[in-house]
């Protein structure tokens, strides 16, 4: 059989490299892509084995988009719609007479009446992609799919204005149309670059709130930070315009108003003295406005080239051979000059760049933007754009670079109550601030005076969110071992995660806040210095895992009390620190020296109490309990992608911990209770592989593994057979197997359509794949197994063997 | 495509102390299905460049290149060096006019330890001899030396009393390893000689010698070094390759390009088996001259047997045996030696284990081999034919 991921890879290969093609086809697609090496590698092993041809859908830890995790396979990336640009006319598709063509796309003339236009692009049962551009004039318009009579039956737009539309739909009819929205009043409007593009391979993603990742760089990360842009602009101050001289370079005796004395030639502006005042200029500025000169003195005789304060305020002059910078501030000036003081020489390359082009900042009195960093000498205020809303929480961050005296504060604007503490020396800050404003700006308060400048501002809206439908791509501390996360939801008892001054503690311990670099990158750790048998405490419910990170000195202790207490040796570097109690419901978290732990001077962030057996990733807190939504990975496939009759379910997963409290399942099924594969790390520890048809239900079941390591896993069924592999070894084989039937299976979940969200896979998976074949054993010892080389040589040296 | 071949041989080889290296390749892709291998002393070989050299692992396998490039495992049967001093030609006895003309002579080893023997004229009087204190009274000997030249000699193993075997050869100007094997009577004695002379009328003058060995054998084995004493090689032993994964037990094929070390009367097997001798299968050279078997044993039953002796055991043959219910066959260089319809098999997943010997650790085969491969499908009759052509 011609499988259809033989197909595609023949047509891939025709082209160019296989892989190459899947990744960068897969890249263009996705908004977020990451963790590309290691995912080639795995793709490239498994085509190595000779087995890519083979696989249906192969998911890999690379590629996301909001609610979206991609498959490297199957997607062709084929644009299914015909003419959806309608570069000339309306060709390929079928209209009613109502619609014309336009060149700013399809027309849809003012009507309240059916009037569709459609195009056969899909195939029931498959998911698409679903793209369009609307300009509506008047009304609204309304997309579907539906029959080749243009009749509208699966309606997954309405009321649509003007904008770019994105739909993941299952397609449920063949036909997508496009016709009015209502059918009363008129609607009105032009239709443009319409795509259709099979995705059935991919997956819908869901987790209604924000999460922490570790990220490739081995960085706790919220997730909110990725799909969330930071809040200030030109943050950096390095904002500059486009040119705006024009003939800087001074190639033609044009652009330029030359005063007396000037004049061009030879690619420079000469002036040969005696000519105090004499200026070359353009029109180029606007009133107000900071702007960045720069500009060579190609040959020096005598005199000087300035900005007169006459115009700008400030004079500044320039003499001798060589490269200059200068910033001005325009005031009432809408000409750019420079000034001869009797200037015998030449210049070269002016160029004028306004600063902060898009009023990203405003300077109050004694501020200004130069050199890439903001400075005062004054009382004003620096106050950015409207980006606080009220009752988010932000973390606010800057670097002040240069000191001189006063202090600087940052503050909310109409929020005078959230003021910082004054600074007043080089370093760099962060706050944590919830808004009690409704709209308001960051604003940059001298206390009553400021000399000094700041940079690298930046907001970030740290409120966990409750959307932020990105799936996660985590990494081990060294930002390797990228996989997808997947976890159950829970909630950060613990209110104050990171602002341990909000701890009680015993009065021997000295808390510093913003000490080190914590695991989220930032300076935000607390340093706690102690004596023996101190502790820093806080009362919670309901926990069973705390949890925290410390670091310290290598070889001491520290202790974590949670009802029960682990004590931990430090490493020398991060490390987090659990300790569960299962016996009782904990009231107190306490990091402490009892029982003879040695530690005396540590660094702490992250401080965390679950009601689960196991810590799940950091969830952030800042005044409150904090709850991560659960994670669902569901939707791939369908009948063709899936071939029921035979087959092979594949990934390499491990669960969070060695025995959940439900199965963890990751299965095909055909969405119901009747027909299903399912591949499941099991509550007794167990790995199991579930084969139930019609006529059969068969539970092969391999203990002895550690379902929270990384296993390779396959499970192969065919006509009177099923069996499991695990890391290359066939664990357990049945021989009485009655296949599924044609065309039954269809949907490939990180759950359990016959157990039911209870046993949604919760853990960490590599990869994922589905086989449209039973592949050979010696095939899937393959996939799974871990010890097998491209050449035999290889296999030698690998195993300490001298080849003859 | 997509069922492995467990292959040893066909010109990649790579050994280390205890283990030769078999592979199961499935697309293209090799996992390790290694042998263990287990002898205990020192033992020579024959390199890739052509020279004797000691191979210093105990237990590290042989890869011959006697006579091939591409290289044969070498396993052999436990024998001693009877010669005290192989290579110190100073402590044998010389008669007439032979005498040690030079002790620098490159020997098979690449080194300078080969002596050059002068004086003989074909008068029958000029002996080089080594005496040993050895009953010959039953023995099967075999006594082979390395020489280099031109004219011929004889070689001679003598009792003293009523018995003396002997071989005229004639020398080349290459290094040659000849040999003289006989059984001697019941007669004992305690004085033995080795005799290399200028028997009446034989032309060499001078010739080159390196490498004498005396064994218990019909026939020679690879070169045993001594200096003073006799010298013991053990037997070789190769087990346990593969597990069931590698190995399908209701149909394959197991093929074999091997070579006798000699038409000894040995039953020498190669298995595939459970581990036991309940359920196993075999290629083997029996007890009859010249003859190949193959059969299959299913719960301490054998119940497929094809044999021949069309083919010369000590030359390399290739041998294909496929076993699948009602359609067993044996290949022997192309040629079709037998069939046999049995449909009693093997359960699945019950072969797990490749070795050079029966299953119950006797029969060790005792031989050469340039490759193995284990297939986990049967083949066409086609096939078969141009894998053993």
């Amino acid at each position: 059989m011609l499988g259809l991921g033989l197909a595609i890879s023949v047509g891939k290969r025709i082209l160019g490299g296989v892989i190459e093609a899947l990744m960068s086809t897969l890249r263009g697609r996705a908004e977020y892509s990451e963790n590309n090496t290691d995912s080639k590698a795995v793709v490239k092993d498994i085509d190595n084995y000779e087995l890519l041809d083979k696989a249906t859908i192969l998911l890999t830890p690379t590629a996301t988009s909001n609610a979206r995790v991609h498959s490297v396979k199957t997607y062709t990336g084929d644009e299914l719609v015909t003419n959806g640009t309608f570069d000339t006319d309306l060709t390929d598709w079928q209209i009613s007479s109502w619609w014309t063509w336009n060149a700013l796309g399809a027309y849809h003339p003012p009507t309240n009446s059916h009037k569709p236009l459609y195009q056969q692009t899909c195939e029931v049962g498959k998911t698409y992609k679903i793209s369009f551009d609307l300009n509506v004039l008047q009304g609204s318009a309304k997309v579907s799919l539906g029959t080749n009579t243009g009749s509208t039956s699966q309606v997954f737009a309405t009321d649509l204005s003007t904008g770019s539309y994105v739909y993941y739909i299952k397609a449920e009819y063949e036909y997508i149309i496009f016709n009015r929205n209502n059918a009363s009043g008129n609607n009105e409007y032009y239709l443009d670059n319409v795509s259709v593009i099979d995705v059935s391979s991919d997956f819908d993603f869901d987790r209604a709130s924000s999460a922490t990742r570790i990220n490739s760089d081995g960085l706790v990360q919220d997730m909110q930070s990725i799909t969330d842009p930071e809040l200030v602009l030109n943050g950096d101050f390095e904002e500059l315009s486009d040119e705006e001289v024009t003939n800087g370079t001074f190639d033609t005796d044009s652009d330029w108003t030359l005063g007396s004395g000037w004049s061009i030639s030879d690619g420079k502006v000469t002036s040969i003295g005696s000519n105090f005042g004499e200026q070359i200029k353009q029109t180029i500025l606007q009133t107000n406005k900071i702007y960045k000169l720069s500009f060579d003195i190609v040959d020096y005789t005598s005199g000087n080239i300035a900005l007169e304060s006459v115009y700008y305020g400030v004079t500044q002059t320039f003499n001798g051979i060589g490269s200059y910078v200068a910033y001005f501030t325009s005031l009432s000036q809408t000409e750019f000059r420079l000034y001869s003081q009797n200037f015998v020489g030449s210049i070269d390359n002016v160029s004028v760049q306004q600063v902060d082009p898009n009023d990203r900042w405003s300077l109050g009195t004694g501020w200004s933007i130069e050199d890439g960093k903001a400075s005062c000498d004054g009382a004003g205020a620096l106050t950015s754009q409207s980006i606080i809303d009220q009752n988010k929480t932000y973390l606010v961050s800057f670097d002040v670079v240069n000191y001189t005296s006063g202090d600087i504060r940052s503050v909310f604007s109409g929020d005078g109550a959230t003021y910082s503490e004054n600074i007043n020396s080089v370093g760099t800050y962060t706050r944590f601030v919830t808004s009690s404003i409704t709209t308001g700006k960051l604003q940059f308060y001298p206390n009553s005076s400021f000399n000094g400048s700041i940079d690298n501002i930046s907001v970030k809206d740290i409120t966990f969110s409750t959307d932020v439908d990105l799936a996660r791509i985590n990494y081990d501390s060294n930002g390797d071992n990228g996989h997808i996360l997947l976890e159950p939801t829970s909630t950060n008892l613990i209110t104050y995660s990171e602002d341990f001054s909000q701890w009680s503690k015993e009065a021997t311990v000295t808390l510093t806040p913003n000490y080190g670099i914590s695991p989220d990158g930032t300076q935000n750790s607390t340093r706690m210095q102690m004596n023996a048998d101190d502790s820093l405490y806080i009362s919670t419910s309901s926990g069973l895992i705390a949890s925290f990170y410390v670091k310290g000195t290598l070889g001491e202790t520290i202790r974590l009390s949670n009802g029960s207490a682990t004590t931990h040796t430090l490493t020398g570097n991060w490390d987090r620190v659990e300790t569960y109690d299962s016996g009782s419901v904990s009231s107190l978290i306490s990091i402490n020296t009892y029982s003879g732990a040695t530690a005396r001077d540590i660094e702490i962030w992250g401080a965390q109490a679950e009601a689960l057996s196991y810590a799940t990733s950091y969830i952030p807190t800042h005044g409150s309990t904090v709850t991560r939504a659960t994670e669902t990975l569901t939707g791939s496939g369908n009948s063709t992608l899936i071939n029921s009759t035979e087959g092979v379910l594949y990934a390499e997963i491990a669960g969070l911990v060695d025995a959940d409290t439900s199965d963890r399942v990751i299965s095909l099924s055909d969405n119901s209770i009747t027909n299903r594969v399912e591949m499941k790390l099991s509550s007794s520890g167990s790995i199991q592989g579930r084969f139930d048809s019609a006529s059969s239900d068969i539970t092969l079941t391999e203990t002895g593994l550690t379902a929270s390591n990384f296993n390779k896993i396959a499970l192969v069924w065919s006509s009177g057979k099923c069996a499991l592999f695990i890391n290359g070894v066939k664990e357990q084989e049945d021989l009485t197997f009655n296949t599924f039937a044609s065309d039954v299976l269809f949907d490939l979940s990180f759950d359990s359509a016959y157990l039911g969200g209870s046993s949604n896979f919760y853990g960490n998976c590599k990869a994922l794949a589905v086989f449209d074949e039973a592949l050979e054993d010696d095939e899937l010892e393959l996939l799974t197994g871990i010890t097998n080389y491209g050449s035999f040589n290889e296999l030698a040296q690998a195993n300490s063997y001298t080849i003859i | 495509m997509g069922k492995g071949i467990v292959k040893l041989g066909e010109g990649k080889w790579a050994v280390k102390d205890g283990n030769l290296l078999a592979a199961k390749e499935t697309n293209g892709r090799f996992k390790n299905t290694e042998f263990t291998v287990s002898r205990g002393t020192d033992a020579t070989y024959v390199n890739r460049d052509g020279l004797i050299v000691n191979e210093t692992g105990d237990d590290t396998p042989r890869i011959d290149f006697t006579d091939n490039t591409d290289g044969h495992l070498l396993l052999e049967p436990q024998s001693t060096n009877l010669v005290t001093y192989s290579e110190d030609f100073s402590e044998w006895t010389f008669l007439g006019n032979t005498d040690i003309n030079a002790t620098n002579i490159t020997s098979p080893s690449g080194e300078n330890n080969a002596t050059n023997i002068t004086g003989l004229n074909g008068s029958g009087s000029n002996d080089l001899r080594k005496q040993l204190t050895y009953n010959t009274a039953n023995k099967t000997l075999t006594f082979s030396v390395y020489l280099k030249g031109s004219g011929t000699l004889r070689l001679q193993m003598s009792n003293g009393v009523d018995q003396a075997f002997q071989e005229v050869i004639t020398l080349t100007n290459q290094w040659e390893r000849y040999s003289v094997s006989e059984t001697f009577n019941s007669t004992s004695v305690y004085i033995f000689y080795l005799v290399i002379d200028d028997y009446l009328g034989l032309t060499a003058t001078s010739y080159d010698i390196w490498g004498a060995q005396l064994e218990e054998l019909s026939y020679a084995t690879s070169y045993i070094p001594t200096n003073g004493s006799t010298v013991t090689r053990d037997a070789d032993t190769c087990t346990g390759a593969g597990e069931a994964a590698d190995f399908n037990s209701e149909e394959g094929v197991l093929y074999a390009e091997i070579a006798a070390l000699a038409n000894d009367g040995g039953n020498r097997r190669i298995s595939i088996s459970d581990g036991s001798d309940t359920n196993r299968l075999n290629l083997f050279y029996n007890e009859t001259t010249n003859e190949i078997k193959a059969n299959y044993r299913v719960s301490n039953s054998t119940v497929v047997t094809i044999d021949t002796t069309d083919f010369n055991i000590t030359n390399f043959n290739k041998i294909a045996f496929r076993w699948q219910s009602g359609n067993f066959i044996l290949y022997i260089n192309g040629e079709n030696k037998g069939t046999n319809s049995n449909t009693t098999m093997i359960s699945a997943n019950t072969l797990n284990v490749l070795r050079f010997e029966d299953p119950n650790l006797v029969n060790e085969f005792y031989g050469k081999c340039k490759a193995i491969r284990v297939y986990k499908e049967a083949l066409s009759d086609t096939d078969l034919e141009n894998l053993t052509s």
